[in-house]
């Protein structure tokens, strides 16, 4: 039997790679006997979830809102693909 | 769809810069090397757009271009500069566990529905807030693991860091990430 920060090291390996069959029997069986543990799990997999679901929407969702490209580094980027394009 | 913005580049600074600059700085935090990678984001853009097959827009093209120099980015100045002391890095399960390994700051109920959730512009503020609040190291390890969904591995590679380092700050962030977003979301709206 091993302790919940045990619990929740083992449900974070568990999000990137397999884990033994041993470890597996005995996250789930924590799991089981474990409601704060379960609850955790849940809100990892849910942050996950989010995670993924930014990275689908990066193009919707606005980073940063109160930053823009500065005029001067608007410039600098123009003058640069002008001479790439026409050199 | 997107053939005929491709034709004109230098009108794609003042379509996509704010949106491609901000996205930049929220993944590497700094507007001078976020500036540079938009920068040379759409110089290779203007290198490639006779490849660019108008099977996406415009802005998805240039994003993806983005993504490939911010991951560049971050492997470059991982090789520069020697690996943190993971040590060094404060453990928050200090305050989470006790000795024991027992929970001593329990994980809250959080009631909610996802699909309504991701709909509303301030819960991304602040899952961005809470990435931010991350040590640096943690949040690349967790934003190339997780937003850019590379492998386990692919990211230690990128870090230069060992397999036990690199699973122990995967395990610290996603710690980190959940508390945070209990604190600011969650007890907030409950």
């Amino acid at each position: 039997m091993f302790s919940c920060k045990q619990a929740t090291e083992l449900m974070s390996v568990s999000l990137d790679s397999k884990l033994s069959l041993f470890q597996r029997v005995a996250l789930r069986f924590h799991l089981l006997m474990c409601k704060l543990c379960s609850r955790c799990w849940q809100q990892m997999l849910f942050v996950r979830d989010a995670m993924h679901t930014c990275s689908e929407r990066v193009e919707e969702i606005d980073f940063m809102p109160d930053h823009s490209l500065s005029p001067e580094a608007c410039e600098r980027i123009k003058n640069s693909l002008k001479e790439q394009n026409h050199p | 769809m997107g053939q005929s913005q491709i034709k004109d580049p230098e009108t794609w600074i003042d379509e996509h810069g704010d949106a491609l600059f901000r996205y930049a700085l929220f993944r590497i935090q700094d507007g001078q090397v976020a500036e540079d990678l938009v920068q040379e984001t759409f110089l290779a853009g203007l290198r490639g757009k006779d490849s660019f097959a108008g099977r996406s827009s415009v802005r998805t093209w240039l994003f993806g271009i983005l993504k490939h120099k911010i991951i560049d980015h971050i492997r470059k100045i991982s090789r520069e500069r020697p690996e943190e002391d993971i040590e060094t890095l404060a453990d928050l399960a200090d305050k989470t566990f006790d000795e024991q390994g027992v929970w001593k700051s329990q994980p809250a109920k959080w009631t909610t529905d996802p699909g309504l959730l991701f709909q509303q512009q301030e819960f991304w503020e602040i899952l961005q807030h809470c990435l931010s609040e991350l040590p640096p190291r943690l949040n690349q390890v967790f934003t190339l693991r997780e937003l850019d969904e590379l492998s386990a591995e692919e990211v230690r590679n990128i870090l230069q860091v060992s397999p036990t380092n690199g699973g122990v700050m995967l395990h610290r962030a996603r710690m980190r990430l959940r508390q945070c977003l209990e604190i600011n979301w969650f007890e907030n709206k409950n």
